[in-house]
């Protein structure tokens, strides 16, 4: 069976944030992939939680692994991106002063995941943003390290 | 070099005794975590001001033996758990991030 979680993400729970990564980490190293792949798919991981954290007000997240593909998605109930070129922005952050204590706000988040993925679409409006990555295995992505 | 190598009376351990017995490669400092996620180098220490748990969650996500927790800035029970968990070293010192790399660079620790 192909591993698939579910994950509840919610607003300003920075205790919490960060349970989807580690266990995507987890569940990579498992399965013998090297530790840049793995990297790569749980900084990208780590920074969409944050991101619903921050922006919204709760949403979820889904790991899904099958064949040579792992797929990402997060879905969030808004308030939503209200310019995505600009959010796409290096330095560009709406985030409150409590993120920025937290370490965060730095108006990194979405260029990291862009480009730790290898392919992603962002969908926003008032209603919520759903993000989706994908991340694929290749024969050098598995464990030599 | 060892974790346990750096300690002096500038800093302060507050995770369990087996975390200093890891090994590091050299340090990075920063306190914005998504810079720190593009660029630390894995096995380094990491420098922050920045006391809660989303820096062990960024430490663990990069197999970042240690983090020094400068300025005196507080940290929580949660981080000290989680750290604990992630069998991360946690320390603290009143020293600045920069004052920290300058007394290991002095000490030739890094």
């Amino acid at each position: 069976m192909e591993p698939s979680k579910h994950y509840d993400i919610h607003p300003f729970d920075f205790d919490h944030a960060g349970k989807m990564s580690s266990d995507v980490k987890k569940t990579l190293k498992q399965a013998g992939l090297n530790f840049d792949f793995i990297k790569r798919v749980s900084v990208a991981a780590y920074e969409a939680e944050i991101n619903i954290v921050i922006h919204s007000v709760g949403g979820y997240a889904d790991f899904k692994m099958i064949d040579n593909v792992v797929y990402l998605q997060f879905i969030d109930y808004g308030p939503g991106i209200e310019n995505i070129e600009l959010a796409m922005t290096p330095g560009y952050s709406t985030a409150n002063e409590i993120s920025q204590l937290n370490g965060f706000g730095a108006g990194m988040g979405l260029i990291n995941i862009k480009n730790s993925c290898d392919e992603m679409s962002l969908l926003s409006d008032p209603n919520g943003t759903v993000l989706k990555l994908k991340f694929i295995m290749t024969e050098d992505h598995y464990r030599v390290d | 070099m060892l974790i346990k190598d750096i300690l002096s009376n500038d800093y302060v351990i507050h995770t369990k005794i087996e975390t200093l017995d890891r090994f590091y490669t050299g340090v990075h400092c920063g306190d914005l975590l998504s810079v720190v996620m593009r660029s630390a180098i894995r096995g380094s220490i990491l420098i922050s001001v920045i006391g809660n748990p989303n820096s062990v969650a960024v430490a663990m996500l990069l197999d970042l033996p240690a983090i020094i927790i400068t300025e005196g800035q507080s940290i929580s029970i949660a981080m000290i758990e989680k750290a604990n968990a992630e069998n991360i070293a946690l320390m603290t010192s009143k020293l600045k991030s920069h004052e920290v790399i300058i007394d290991l660079k002095d000490r030739g620790l890094i």
